[in-house]
């Protein structure tokens, strides 16, 4: 017996030469998942085609309110093969409208320089940072070549500007007088007491200010009225309306009219008139003299008529908001003490101090790494919204 | 490989100031740059592919390509995840990226495999021999084993029992009519029980190699049952044991070298198509992505 | 001289007495066929073809029939011509028609017969046992099959030439031409006169023509030219005629190189006028590799021998180089002259190896180049050999001797007296030099070509070493008591050695007594590492390596196993680069990390070659073993190669000048690894992705684990 003795000769023989030319299943496999790959992928995509929905392609989700354009990407794209090519700003400005940022800057960004689309659904179209805003506020040219405020802002705590009314130094413009020393520190009154958050008004800011975070404006029915009654005459008891002197006039005329009808026996009392409409004539005269010179002369100045005429009320010019080109928001500060920035509220005396903190109280926030964003879009917009207009809707429902 | 290197730091480099100063998009220069480059790894690694369709060709060794293969391959990720700002995009892109990451990840797990299980074929299989061919071999085992085991239990003309035939009547049995064939000298008893043993054990192990109950198909188990049956029968057979021991080992080697070779293929199934895949949505991409 | 008178066809003639009656009719114009018969030879009548009727019972044999008085002889009667014609029938009915020559020449005397007479397919059954061929002649092939035993060529031999080398053997149909006692002709001590060749009427004996190397730019030189040199003065004129492009003349101007170190290249040069200066193109190289072939032997002879140096005093360099010319340079000047009658270059052209040196004209020359087959011829000629020994005694002997450290204190005169004594010995591949246990007689020192040393184990030969130009053996049995080999040694190539008698050995160490202290010591080194040696791990991987033949490839595929992922690359890319036939197995035996892949390893002396009947396996000038496509499918090679390296492939070719016009067949045509020799590097090599697959030379490769490097041509 031998053995089996393995020689090169003989192992080479068993093998069949042409062995390589015949398909295995491991090769046989990988063409067949090849194929099956790139079917199914295919077959998706055919799937898609066929429905004209070009979603798949999307390279990213859309923001909820243009998720309804995401099968069709020519209504935002256009047609046609674009290498390279952005968004026209045409086909935002189909739905949107987008008023120019400032009348002397030089050139316009395109929308999708800052409103970034895919980038998830819940994600702001419009979420810029500084960066957008230096790259022209940080050297800034303008179409005369003049800059009105400041050409270097590099970042709020860098070159910006101080607050404009503060800047000029101008005394706040309200025509009434206002003690809030007199209120605050003798009368231990609260802030609170008369400012409320809460007063959005729409002043172009758009829906961006939230309404809670502008502060009501403090009227007289509701914060003034309970200590500075508009009582006339002792008679009676109602007050006079917070109004102009000419409505004040025909009230206060038409409730001695009432009273002195019901009271027909005072006629001639005490040296007063007999005749009930001379008793009236002479006690309106008494009253209105009394209003005029005292009641609403504690807040307002009132301008006296030339003549026998009712007095004129001013405008009082009471400043809602301070910012005309920002905006703030209370109800995001409200975990801090009004003092702590309005520092000269409880000492103010007279209604002309300014009572808005400088811009170096919200510098110690903002801008300050790891306390408080320091973005420009945090106080400011870019569109002058002052400046919109409404937009015509080009599509029907069918073609959304 | 270095190029690769340098590539992979140029790019790093030149992303992360550009992360910083700017929303990274696809659609940027460099978004774009990193896109193209990306795919363009992607379309040269899956050259590797058709270059090894012409092996002759004289484009580069194919051991350079294999290195480009795999360290460039390495930079697509990088480059992928840069073109997408590490974002995940839409469904298409995201059907990319976990295509890209499939295959990146087969490629490692193969490059692994590639380099680890060569080493385990040549400890655990001495007797290898090419895959495709191994069902030939094994029946050129076969058709050994029964002209073994003729001289040992043949009729009278020569042909074996049709119940003790192992290999396909197709294949050609060695050849041996020119030597002189002797009887092997043995009992009748032991005949019989040889005759038993090698019908009732050896021959279905020859037969389904693969099963693994038999007891042949434990290398333990099946020295000691050759053990047992060299005591068994007489001294004129044990050659012939001898090398139906040595053929059972080859088969055990065998099937064994069918399993690892499985290991060292096998991850292609996955790596290859999805990478077809990866480039033809990756094409698709492209010019939707140009497009808009 | 008594003249008789006889009648040729009705013809009266008169010749003198004792003439045959063949020779008779010739002298009178009367042609007899004869096959068995020629001039110069001593007529036997064997072949019977010229027999005429001389009137008497049977037909007689003209060549031997001695003409009479009054004998009425008919040459072309009827009955004579039936006879003649069933004659030659007979003959054909076993000739393989056309024979050699006639496919050669047109010249076979048998089939020419036969055409004269009309016969074209004989009515007989034909031979059924094959005689074969016998291609181991470098010069003239053998086809027993178309011997119809006339004799001539042993005639030719034994008694023209006289060198009774051919006699016949066998019996009935086995019967044949023998060389000595039957060997093969390559074997024998046939020395290629070509007599036999030119004496041969059919293609049994035909002259090889080499296919192989179309000699460059040269003159072809004439036979008779030839034959006025000294050199060839003994050489058949007949070989020469017949191999006219096998010698051409050469003019070298002074400062042409003529042969580069390095080069492969497969003739000789003989020197007819002017100097040549033989050099080492790189004697850089040779210092700093450690001492060329001593460095060789001593690799070999620490490794597996033992020392060849005494310890301590020999770390000296060698003092000479040998190289393939009958001189060895000098160390430290390692340029020689050879002059007018030196022949160089013998051992690149006998056994394919690269040239050992770089030769240049010193002074205008003019060169005989020659082929293998004329060097053969010149190397059997007995005359020649003398010479070349001669010349080898006179000049470089002494060289050869010194070369050897140990021998380096021999006086001058003793290498004189030496010179006298020593034997050149030939051998050819696979010759047994001498056996172990046999007494021993001689030493030997290798001056070409490789020996092997084994002995015989349990469990299969062990090789101890490899020994090369400038090694030596056969110390041992001389100089233990015993007097036995204790090695076979055995020749793995054309070798040449010397060899000195154990009388002459004797004396040489009684007279220079510190040989033989030395050549004790190392005798005592050497048998005591072979001894250390078979407790040696590395006796396993070096037996593997021997066993698998590795030592004999000049170029292997080997596959990494630790990173080959069997993803057969490799083997689609030979598919695709020899149009869909691979040429490569990926299974084979594993040496080591590595297996051996089923391609051509370029042996050394290739197997495959001997034999082939149109001679399209070959080397061209360089490593690779190619065949060429006329290939004929006869599958000797793929037979004869011991790695199962070449195999026969059918390819679908088309069959051209038929009736109805072209035909498609199956031809098979051998194919082997040709190392894609188009490209810089193997088309399997260049296509493995992993780095696994490597094209080495094993020798240098597998250094660390033979233990030393068994090639090494200096």
């Amino acid at each position: 017996m031998a053995g089996r003795i393995r020689t090169t000769k003989k192992l080479a023989q068993r093998i069949d030469r042409g062995y390589f030319r015949r398909l295995f299943p491991i090769p046989f496999w990988r063409r067949i998942f090849s194929l099956l790959v790139v079917g199914v992928c295919l077959v998706w995509l055919g799937f898609h085609a066929a429905a004209h929905d070009e979603s798949p392609y999307s390279s990213g989700p859309l923001t909820v309110q243009h998720a309804i354009l995401g099968g069709n990407c020519a209504s935002c794209h256009g047609q046609g093969l674009a290498v390279g090519r952005r968004i026209k700003d045409q086909a935002c400005l189909s739905c949107h409208d987008g008023p120019v940022h400032n009348a002397a800057q030089t050139f316009s960004p395109a929308c999708v320089e800052c409103h970034v689309e895919h980038k998830g659904t819940e994600r702001l179209i419009a979420a810029q940072g500084s960066q957008l805003c230096t790259s022209c506020h940080s050297n800034l040219h303008t179409r005369s070549g003049k800059t009105q405020v400041a050409a270097n802002i590099e970042s709020f705590t860098h070159g910006h500007p101080e607050f404009s009314v503060l800047r000029s130094g101008a005394a706040d413009p309200a025509a009434i007088k206002f003690n809030h020393k007199a209120h605050v520190g003798d009368l231990s009154q609260k802030c609170g007491d008369c400012h409320h958050a809460g007063g959005g008004v729409n002043d172009g800011a758009g829906a961006a200010g939230s309404p809670r975070g502008v502060m009501r404006p403090v009227g007289y029915q509701e914060q003034c009225s309970t200590c500075h009654p508009l009582s006339f005459d002792d008679k009676i008891p109602d007050a006079a309306p917070h109004d102009k002197p000419e409505v004040v006039h025909e009230f206060v005329t038409r409730k001695l009219r009432e009273y002195i009808a019901g009271h027909a026996s005072e006629l001639g009392k005490a040296g007063t008139p007999r005749n009930a409409a001379e008793w009236v004539r002479s006690q309106v005269e008494v009253d209105e003299k009394q209003l005029w010179t005292t009641t609403c002369d504690r807040c307002h100045t009132l301008h006296p008529a030339a003549g026998a005429g009712l007095p004129s009320v001013p405008e009082t010019k009471i400043s809602h908001r301070w910012f005309t080109k920002a905006k703030f928001d209370h109800s995001a500060h409200q975990e801090l003490q009004c003092v702590s920035c309005h520092a000269n509220a409880a000492s103010s005396t007279k209604a002309s101090d300014v009572l808005l903190p400088g811009i170096r109280t919200c510098q110690e926030c903002h801008g300050v790494a790891a306390k408080a964003s320091g973005e420009c879009s945090t106080c400011h917009l870019y569109h002058d919204w002052t400046k919109g207009r409404p937009v015509d809707g080009k599509f029907t429902i069918k073609q959304l | 490989m270095f190029t690769a290197l340098v590539a992979f730091l140029a790019a790093l480099a030149a992303y992360v100031p550009y992360s910083l100063t700017s929303r990274p998009r696809g659609g940027s220069a460099l978004g774009l740059t990193y896109g193209i480059t990306g795919y363009g790894i992607m379309l040269f690694a899956g050259l590797l592919g058709a270059r090894k369709k012409v092996p002759v060709w004289r484009l580069g060794r194919a051991q350079s390509w294999m290195r480009g293969h795999i360290w460039f391959g390495l930079l697509t990720l990088p480059m992928i995840l840069f073109h997408s700002g590490f974002a995940r995009g839409g469904p298409l892109t995201s059907l990319l990226m976990l295509l890209l990451c499939v295959v990146f990840l087969s490629g490692l797990t193969g490059a692994a495999i590639q380099h680890f299980v060569p080493g385990l074929m040549k400890s655990m299989v001495p007797l290898e021999t090419i895959y495709e061919e191994i069902p030939r071999v094994r029946e050129q085992l076969r058709a050994e084993a029964d002209n073994l085991v003729r001289l040992c239990f043949r009729h009278p003309e020569g042909k074996l029992e049709p119940a003790l035939v192992s290999a396909p009547a197709s294949f050609p049995r060695a050849a041996s009519g020119t030597e002189p064939e002797e009887m092997v000298e043995m009992e009748a008893e032991e005949r019989e029980y040889f005759r038993d043993v090698y019908g009732n054990m050896i021959l279905p192990f020859l037969k389904n190699p693969g099963r693994r109950e038999s007891v042949l198909a434990n290398t333990e188990k099946a020295g000691a049952f050759f053990e047992a049956l060299r005591r068994r029968l007489p001294a004129s057979v044990h050659g012939s044991i001898d090398d139906l021991e040595n053929i059972c080992e080859e088969e055990r080697q065998l099937s064994r070298q069918q399993s690892l070779y499985l290991w060292l293929h096998g991850w292609l199934l996955v790596h290859v198509p999805l990478s077809i895949a990866l480039i033809v949505l990756g094409g698709i991409h492209a010019v939707e992505a140009l497009r808009y | 001289m008594t003249q008789i008178e006889l009648t040729i066809d009705g013809k009266a003639v008169t010749v003198d007495e004792g003439t045959s009656v063949f020779d008779a009719a010739r002298l009178h114009g009367i042609p007899v066929p004869v096959l068995c018969h020629q001039q110069n030879e001593r007529p036997i009548g064997v072949c019977r073809v010229c027999s005429v009727d001389c009137g008497e019972r049977v037909l007689q044999a003209s060549c031997v029939r001695p003409a009479e008085n009054g004998m009425k002889v008919e040459t072309n009667s009827d009955k004579v011509k039936k006879a003649r014609r069933m004659l030659i029938e007979l003959l054909m009915s076993d000739h393989p028609s056309p024979c050699a020559r006639q496919r050669q020449s047109g010249d076979c005397e048998l089939e020419m017969l036969a055409a004269a007479e009309g016969i074209t397919a004989p009515r007989f059954a034909k031979r059924i046992s094959p005689r074969g061929q016998d291609n181991s002649s470098l010069v003239i092939s053998v086809d027993h099959e178309a011997c119809i035993l006339c004799d001539r060529c042993i005639r030719g031999c034994d008694e023209v030439r006289h060198n009774d080398v051919l006699g016949r053997r066998g019996k009935g149909y086995n019967a044949g031409i023998a060389f000595d006692l039957s060997q093969p002709m390559g074997k024998s001590s046939c020395v290629s006169c070509g007599e036999c060749m030119v004496s041969c009427p059919t293609g049994a004996l035909t002259n090889k023509s080499v296919i192989q190397t179309v000699l460059p730019n040269g003159t072809p030189v004439r036979a008779d030219e030839l034959k006025q040199l000294p050199f060839f003065r003994n050489v058949s004129g007949t070989f020469l005629d017949l191999n006219g492009n096998a010698v051409i003349k050469r003019h070298f101007k002074a400062g042409d190189i003529m042969c580069r170190e390095g080069e492969y290249g497969s003739t000789a040069f003989y020197i007819l006028e002017g100097k040549v200066q033989i050099f080492l193109a790189t004697p850089m190289a040779h210092v700093t590799t450690g001492g060329g072939v001593s460095g060789f032997i001593q690799k070999l002879t620490s490794r597996l021998t033992g020392s060849a140096e005494k310890p301590g005093t020999h770390h000296s360099r060698p003092t000479s180089i040998q190289i393939d010319a009958p001189v060895d340079l000098e160390y430290n000047n390692p340029v020689a002259e050879l002059g007018p009658g030196d022949l160089f270059g013998e051992m690149t052209c006998m056994n394919l190896y690269p040239r050992s040196a770089t030769v240049r004209a010193s002074t205008d020359c003019v060169m005989l180049e020659m082929l293998r087959n004329v060097l053969d011829v010149i190397q059997r000629n007995k005359t020649m050999r003398a010479e070349l020994e001669l010349n080898y005694r006179r000049r470089a002997l002494d060289d050869h001797l010194r070369t050897v450290p140990l021998f380096a204190g021999l006086s001058r005169e003793f290498v004189e007296s030496l010179a006298t004594k020593v034997e050149l010995v030939r051998l050819s591949k696979g010759d047994v030099i001498c056996r172990q246990g046999e007494i021993a007689d001689a030493f030997y020192l290798v001056r070409i070509g490789f020996v092997k040393v084994t002995e015989e184990r349990t469990g299969g030969d062990l090789v101890l070493a490899y020994l090369g130009k400038g090694g030596y053996f056969g110390e041992i049995g001389l100089l233990t008591t015993r007097g036995l080999r204790t090695a076979t040694v055995t020749a793995l190539d054309h070798v040449e050695l010397v060899r000195i008698d154990g009388k002459e050995f004797h004396e040489m160490l009684e007279l220079v007594p510190s040989i033989k202290r030395d050549l004790m010591a190392v005798a005592r080194e050497r048998e005591e590492q072979n001894k250390r040696h078979m407790g040696a791990v590395n006796a396993i991987t070096l037996d593997s390596f021997l066993s698998q033949g590795l030592m004999e490839s000049n170029s292997l595929l080997l596959i990494d196993l630790d990173k080959c992922t069997r993803c057969d690359n490799c083997v689609r890319a030979c598919a695709d680069a020899h149009d869909g036939v691979t040429r490569l197995i990926r299974e084979g035996l594993r040496f080591d990390n590595y297996l051996v892949a089923t391609s051509c390893r370029q042996c050394r002396d290739p197997l495959c070659m001997v034999g082939c009947p149109v001679g399209s396996i070959r080397r061209r000038n360089s490593l690779e073993i190619v065949i060429e496509d006329w290939c004929v499918g006869c599958g000797l090679c793929a037979r004869n190669c011991p790695y199962g390296n070449i195999n026969m492939h059918p390819f679908e070719a088309m069959v051209k000048d038929l009736p109805q016009g072209q035909k498609a067949v199956v031809s098979y045509k051998a194919t082997s690894c040709d190392l894609c020799s188009e490209h810089a590097e193997p088309s399997c090599v260049y296509a493995c992705p992993h780095d696994a697959a490597h094209r080495v030379d094993p020798n240098e490769f597998f250094k660390n684990y033979s233990g030393a490097k068994i090639t090494e041509l200096s």
